[in-house]
Parts: structure tokens; sequence; C-alpha cells
């Protein structure tokens, strides 16, 4: 692709009747270079990897969009790892150089949102709609962030939009219930919060809005139903590019930041497998090896998680890591009917932290059960 | 992913959920910020003149790189007429070096008393300054403080202090003679938890008033965890990490004796750090507002016999029009809508916005933060301490926020500052017809100045009918923030019940005015993070307008009125009726 670090049109004409291409722009931004010493080394060194390589490119005098993308996805490493001010100079370079890529665009506009520069976040979004008018993402980010301005009148006809291309889009349904609710609506609000509940239905998070609207119609046994079943589970929909950055940080913390989220959104599978590989990169880490044993035992795999917890407990802890730890061992001997050791790991867990309630609440019940006092 | 901010990660959370299951238990859009209307009154710059004042506090965080979850969430601050000379002395709670085997020594980690010397010997001094008092008030190092309450306990006319600590709190008594005395023991309310806010409130409308804690986590060192932040780096944990420890009421018997009572049905240990009493659904009586950091909050609606039914689902109050927890640190109630009922702002966390919930009457809120303005301006930071207060003098309440994170700025680190955590302080100005605007850059730089905000309050420290801030830094100077708008007419009111003359907590006053128009106040210390504001009512009148009456509904539901008393000055009013 022809491109011209001036692009008028008089330049242009003349460039392409002397039947040269313009030169292709390079690059002024030097590498950004964040603080790292507080990362793991796993992390520091794949940051420090990726930055040398952009600072090769560099010295390679790259140009064009080639050098713009780089600078993209130097960017997602950036945002991946929470580096959103060497993230956001990156994303501004690969928009410069490689403008057709709405990533760069897309990712500059949720910096721009993290910062709560809303309105510079909506502009951004409406840039990357103007080129792909139907990105259900994009209409619903742009939405949401209207209606968090105040511009209801604006991100109901994105939300419209979103809905005639996925009519069961649990969050556009979400984001009217708001708008409705916040209006008074709450008729409204509990048709499209019920629309996004049967999408989604572990979204317990639309519980708690429900309840609210149920109340406010009066419907006072739906409120208390919807009450009790409430939680914080928020409906969520696709969005490849914001997924995308998901995968990139690497490092043992990485995996089990990954599983803590997989678990928190019910997905117990990736969570496991998220904390096995955490485990398997750094298998003298507490951290990873206790996740590992609550994800395993709340998937209901509990002679899996007893080994993972008792290797866990074979690790130096801080007394209230091993407190925790010899408490849900002990609770899991205690499923399995094995008292004798439950006892002994609640008593180890009451002794590590004698704050511990659960654990002595338990611990009294199980001796009471056993005839002790 | 959803189009919500997620709340910020730490490591671990997850115990707690195979703990649980172990365990079988089972509108009309705001104004854009190019488009604001001119404003008819200037916007006051707020100076900084602690040091220059003698006000010398630094607080001791006990910060170091075990990055104990304590250490970044105090302290607040106190008004209060301590010796009753008519001006407004300040406390400060104070931490202490955080650690296996650390505690308090004598006498840097003592809290501290200033007596204000802008009255002297019942004479006008005609300068504002400070002097530390708290040697010869027999304050000590008393734990780690975390926040203030103020009241008069027993009604003797002096007010007393109590002080919410990671540790048994305490309670000052206050003897008159400018002294304390420390009672929290013999009093019954000397907590272990780690207490975050409190209130003094009268629950029954016996008039003697009781006292409401706030606790948050069952954290100590010996259950500290290591977390980190999604980028790897080591952070401070979240509270989802500790169980959550259970808010106290205590009754008041009489007698310096206090009686602590379950709040009934429902009641859950939530984290909470916020705290306010008021009558929230307008039934005339007084309930108790709990802002919890990421769960559900808390309202106690009482039932005027010192019992309590739960109600914060149902009024709205639970959680954000979303459906979502927060963080929710700081509460600010007040009626900045002018409709006569108390709103709602509670400060959150980065990524959530701070939330205004309009009370549309009967008990029953609306999350109206998007038509606020409020919202957008309070993205990118943490608020704890916050309050309503006419920083202009236009009649219109004004929002105060003191913010500070509580996540590493890990791109900021250095040797200077090893764990940076601070954030630009932020005054709201009310436009009018619900909306706001972030005004803080046309304060001045005294008030904007980052810092790790957390204790905030409202007093008129200089009685120019002016509210100025007291701003409270974790692990960092105090600032006294002086109004400096110009001269206003202004009615100030400290309106005193019982037979001791101690403040009328909880009375509601509405000032008449000749126009017709009608303000109310709710006379009040609690609110804000952990800190306690003047309670004195303080009301500017705009030119050509004169007060006709004043009526003061008392929290027994006994009403009177009070002729119009001389602007420019603190009126006294006293109850005449004799209490129900």
């Amino acid at each position: 692709m022809v491109r011209c670090s001036h692009p008028t049109l008089v330049l242009l004409v003349l460039a392409l009747a002397l039947g040269c291409t313009p030169p292709e722009p390079g690059s002024t931004l030097a590498v950004p270079a964040p603080n790292l010493a507080a990362f793991e080394p796993a992390a520091r060194e794949h940051i420090e990897g990726e930055q040398r390589e952009m600072a090769e490119r560099l010295a390679r005098g790259e140009k064009g969009a080639k050098l713009g993308a780089a600078w993209g996805e130097l960017g997602m490493i950036y945002q991946a790892y929470e580096l959103d001010e060497p993230a956001a100079a990156c994303h501004r370079e690969a928009r410069r150089l490689d403008p057709v890529d709405d990533r760069w665009t897309y990712y500059l506009a949720h910096l721009h949102r993290k910062k709560g520069e809303l309105e510079e976040a909506s502009r951004l979004l409406g840039e990357v709609l103007a080129k792909r008018p139907h990105d259900v993402p994009s209409l619903i980010w742009r939405a949401s962030l209207e209606h968090k301005l105040g511009h209801d009148a604006e991100a109901e006809p994105l939300l419209e939009h979103a809905l005639s291309i996925e009519p069961q889009n649990p969050v556009a349904h979400f984001i009217k219930a708001q708008i409705a609710a916040q209006a008074g609506r709450h008729g409204e609000a509990v048709r499209h919060a019920e629309a996004a509940l049967a999408r989604q239905p572990g979204a317990s998070s639309l519980h708690l809005l429900l309840a609210t609207s149920y109340a406010r119609l009066g419907d006072s046994a739906k409120a208390e139903r919807h009450r009790a079943a409430g939680g914080q589970q928020a409906p969520a929909f696709q969005d490849p590019w914001l997924q995308a950055l998901r995968s990139l940080s690497v490092g043992a913390r990485s995996h089990l930041i990954r599983g803590s989220q997989a678990m928190q959104n019910g997905q117990l599978g990736m969570a496991i497998e998220e904390f096995r590989q955490a485990v398997a990169i750094a298998p003298t880490d507490p951290s990873a090896q206790l996740n590992l044993g609550a994800a395993l035992a709340q998937a209901r795999r509990f002679e899996e998680a007893i080994p993972v917890l008792e290797q866990a407990l074979a690790l130096p802890l801080e007394p209230g890591t091993r407190s925790k730890a010899s408490f849900n061992l002990g609770m899991l001997y205690a499923m399995k009917g094995d008292r004798s050791r439950a006892i002994a790991l609640l008593e180890a867990a009451v002794a590590a932290d004698p704050g511990n309630a659960g654990a002595a609440r338990q611990l009294e019940a199980l001796r009471q059960d056993r005839g002790e006092r | 992913m959803a189009p919500v901010p997620a709340p910020l990660f730490r490591w671990p959370p997850l115990l707690a959920g195979l703990l649980a299951l172990a365990c079988g238990e089972a509108a009309s859009p705001p104004a854009r910020s190019s488009g604001s209307p001119p404003q008819a009154t200037p916007w006051p710059a707020f100076r900084d003149v602690a040091s220059a004042v003698g006000l010398d506090f630094v607080h001791l965080s006990g910060a170091s790189e075990a990055l104990y979850f304590v250490e970044m969430m105090g302290p607040g601050g106190a008004f209060l007429d301590f010796d009753n000379d008519g001006d407004l002395d300040i406390f400060l709670p104070q931490g202490h070096a955080l650690g296996p085997g650390r505690g308090p020594a004598l006498p840097a980690d003592r809290d501290r008393l200033f007596t204000n010397l802008l009255i002297e010997k019942g004479q006008p001094s005609g300068r504002l300054a400070f002097r530390d008092v708290s040697e010869q008030a027999g304050i000590g190092a008393l734990g780690y403080g975390v926040a203030v309450a103020t009241g008069d306990l027993d009604d003797d006319g002096w007010v007393d202090l109590f002080i919410a600590q990671w540790g048994p709190d305490a309670l000052l008594r206050n003897r008159g003679d400018g002294s304390f005395e420390e009672i929290a023991g013999q009093a019954g309310v000397a907590d272990a938890g780690w207490g975050t806010a409190a209130t003094f409130f009268d629950a029954d409308a016996d008039g003697r008033l009781d006292l409401g804690l706030a606790n948050y986590l069952r954290y100590g060192t010996s259950n500290h965890h290591s977390c980190y932040a999604p980028n790897s780096a080591p952070d401070y944990c979240g509270p989802t990490v500790y169980p959550a420890e259970a808010d106290r009421f205590f009754h008041n018997r009489g007698g310096r004796r206090f009686e602590a009572r379950d709040f009934g049905p429902g009641a859950v240990a939530r984290p909470g750090l916020g705290m306010v009493a008021a009558d929230f659904n307008g039934d005339g009586h007084q309930d108790l507002y709990v802002a919890n950091d990421q769960a559900e909050n808390d309202l106690w609606l009482g039932r005027g016999d010192g019992t309590f039914r739960e109600g914060a689902v149902l009024a709205g109050l639970a959680v954000n029009g979303a459906g979502r927890v927060e963080a929710s640190m700081g509460l600010a109630v007040g009626d900045p809508d002018g409709d006569g009922d108390e709103d709602v702002l509670i400060t959150n966390l980065r990524g959530e916005t701070n939330t205004f919930y309009r009370n549309d009457g009967g008990g029953l809120f609306t999350d109206a933060t998007v038509t606020t303005g409020l919202g957008p301006p309070s993205l990118p930071w943490t608020g704890f301490g916050t309050d309503w207060l006419d920083a202009d003098g236009d009649g219109r309440l004004d929002l105060a926020v003191a913010n500070g994170a509580v996540s590493i700025y890990h791109e900021r680190i250095s040797p200077q500052d090893p764990r940076p955590l601070a954030e630009p302080q932020q005054l709201y100005r009310n436009q009018g017809a619900g909306r706001f605007r972030d005004a803080t850059a046309e304060t001045g730089p005294d008030l904007a100045r980052p810092g790790v905000g957390r204790g905030l309050a409202v007093g008129d420290v200089d009685n120019d009918g002016d509210p100025d801030l007291l701003l409270v830094e974790c692990g960092g100077p105090v600032r006294l923030l002086l109004n400096q708008a110009p001269p206003r007419r202004w009615l100030g009111l400290r309106v005193l019940d019982g037979p001791g003359r101690r403040d009328a907590l909880g009375a509601r006053v509405e000032v008449r005015l000749a126009s017709g128009a009608r303000v109310t106040h709710r006379v009040h210390t609690d609110g804000s993070y952990a800190s306690a504001r003047d309670p004195r009512v303080l009301l500017a009148l705009p030119e050509g307008e004169t007060v006709a009456a004043i009526r003061v509904r008392w929290v027994d539901g006994v009403e009177e009125t009070f002729p119009p008393p001389p602007l420019g000055s603190y009126a006294l009013l006293r109850r005449i009726t004799p209490r129900r």
C-alpha cells in the first residue's frame, strides 16, 4: 500500500506523476520503558523481550503499516499487563502508521474508558463504527459509555442496532434494562432484564436489578425471590479483541489470575486448567497449589483436590494461608467421613490462626459429633 | 466480556468459595463540560493552612514492603468543640508501626487533639491557630486508630469521642475540664474488630445516644496473605480475601453503659466502611445505613424502639443501578436536590463511578448517577471521604471527595515512593437541576494536590460562615483547607437537645425563607469516611432573602418553631418542649 508522510493531494499527484511512491512514515516514538522491577521474572522477561524486538525493528528502519502493527502488538502486551500509559502511546503510534487496522483505535478507546475519559473513548469507538457499523462489541461498548455519560438518547439506537444483529445479546438487554430502571420504567426494565437472564441464567447480578424493579412494581414476592437469587456475576458477551489481550500475559501469576477470573465466572474447567499451568511453572508456589485445590474441590473432584492441598501444606505458608488450607483440607476429609484427620487438620487451622472462627466452629461440631467436649 | 468494569483483582479470593462449599452453608442528560452555564457566584479557592496554623499532624501508616492491609485504609479525623468555647477543635487518630510484635509506642504514636485558639477564654482572638493539647488532655497511644465518631454519650454537655481502631476500640469521655478518660471497657464498647466507621444516634428516641459501629474484616498479621496485581506485581489484597467482621449496635442504657444488641434477622457480616444514621424512609425513626466493600450495602430501618429490620435491596440502596456491588467507602448523606429528603452519595473504587442514589420519597431510591454528571469524573480515582457543602454560597450543596488508591500505581514506583497510591482530590460544583461538574481545577492547587486521601470532614473552622475542609491523608500530613470565598450572608445554628445541652444529632432543621423556599438540614456529625464533621447547621442566603422561621423536628417527633436569629453568627437553638 502506498503511504505518504505528507498526504496532500498536490504531493500525491506529483509523486504519482513522477512514478515514485512517497516515502513510508517511520517512528519517532522511543520504546516505552516502564518500571518492571516489581513484576514476576517471567512477566518481566516477556515484556523486555518484546521491547528488544521493537527496538530492533526501529534500528532496522522499518516503516509504515508493518511498523504500525508492531507498535500495536507491543501496546497489546503493555495493556495485558495494565501498563496503560505505555500501551496508549503504542496504540497512538500504531493508529498513525497503520490506520487500516481498527484494533488499535479500539484498544485505545478502552484505555481512555479506563481513565474515565468517556467522551474520548466514545469518539474513538465512533471511528471504529464508521468503518465497521455492524460490529456488535463496538456498538455495545459505545452504548455503555453514552449511557454512563447520561446520553441515553445516543445509547438507545446503538443498542437497538446491536439487538437487530444479535436479538438475544444479554448485555444489550442489560443496558436497556438499566436505562429503563433509571428512568422509572420498571416494566420495561423487567422485560429486558428477564430477556438477558433467559439468555444467560448464570448472570446473577441481574437478579438484584430485577429485585429492585419488581419491588417498584409492587410485586414483593418476585422481588424477594430475585433478591435471594442475587449474586455478582454480570452478563457477558463475546468480545474477541479484548479476549485476545487476556491470553497475552505469561507467568504463574498470570495463570492464577486467569484461573481466578474463570472461577468467578463459573468456568471451573478453564480455571482448573489455568491453575494446573501455574503449578507446572511454579511447583513450589503455594498460591498455585491452593487455588488448584480450591477449584478441584468446587468441581466436587475431592479425590484430586486432597493430594493437591496436602502438597500445598507441605510448603512454607503464611499463618493465615496455612489456617485456610488446613481448614479446607479438613473439611474435605470430614466430607469423606475421615473425622480423625479432619479434626487434626482443623486443630492445625485454629493453631495457625486462632481467629479462624469457621475452623473453630467446625472443630467444635466435629468433636461434639464424636462425643468429645 | 460485559461493558461493566470488573473490580480490581487481588489474589487469592478463592479459598472463601471453598470454605462456603465445605461448610455447606449452603432522565435528563448532564450538561457536557463545554456547555456549562455561567455561574452567578464565584467559585472559591481552598488554601491549605495546616502548617501555618500549627496543625503538624503526619499520619504514621506503618507501611512496609509486607503490604499489610490495614496500613492503607486510614485514618479519618474530626471537627469538634471539645472545650465548648465556640470554635472547632480537631482530633486525629494515629497509626503505628506494623508487623509481629509491633505496636504503639509513646509519644509519637499517640492520637492528637488540637485546640483552636480562634476563641480564647470566651473572647475572639482574631487568629486561627491550633495548639496540641493531647498530653494535657490525657490522650495517649490508644492503638491503631482508624475512625472517629463524636457525640455526647452521657448528656453532660461535653462532646465525647469514640475511636474505631484496628483492635479494641476506645471511648474517650470528656470530663469537661479539658481532659478525657478512656472508658470503652467499662462502657461495654471495646469491640475488638477492625472498626472503620461509627455513629452516635438515638435509635429509640429515649434521649440517650446509642452507638453504631461498622467493622471491616477479620484481619491481623497472623492471617495476612500475599496478594498480586493483575500485572503480577505484589499489591494490597482486596476485601474478598478475608472474612468480614460483623457490625455492632450498642444500646445506651444510661450511666455510661452500653449493651450490645443484634441488628435483627438478615444481619450478615459484611465488610463495612461507611455508616450514617438518618431517617431514610421518612417514617420519623432513625435508620442506619452501612456502606460495604464489594458486598451489598445494609439499610437497617429503625422501628423507633431500638430494633431494626433490613431494607436495603427493596429500598434500592443495596447495589447500584446495574445490580452490582461496589467498593462503597465513604458516604455523603444530605439533600443536594433540595426536595427535603436525604439523598446518598457513595464513593467507590477506581473503575467504578461514585454512585448517587436519589431519594424518590417513601424510602425508595434510584441510582441517578448518570443524570448528575458525578460519574465520569470519578471513574479514574478511588474515593474515600466525602461530604456535601455549600462551597460557593449559592444555596446549593456541592460535593467534596478525598481520593487515594488502594492498589499500587506500579508505573510510578520510585525510591522516594515505593508504594504510590496518591490521587488528586476533587470538588464538584452543584449547577442546579440535579447536575454537577468537576470544578476542582478552579479551587487552586491545595485541594487538588495528589495525596492518599482518606478522611474528610466539613466544618467552619474560622467561624466566617463558609465551610472549610479537613482532609486526612494516609501516611501523610493533614490538610486544613480554608474556604477563600468572599463574605456571604449566612445563618449558623447550633441545635441542642436534652438537659445537658448536647448537639441534637438526628434532629431535622427546616429553615423557612421569606420567599417561601424551605431548606432542610439534618443535625449530624457522621458520614464521610472514618470522620466526624461540624455538628452546626450552616446556610448561605442570597441577597434580599430573609429567614421567616426555623422549625426543628427533634428525634422523638416533637416539633418546635423558633424565630429567626441574627445572621452572620452562630445562634443556639435549645429545645424547650419536654421529651415525649
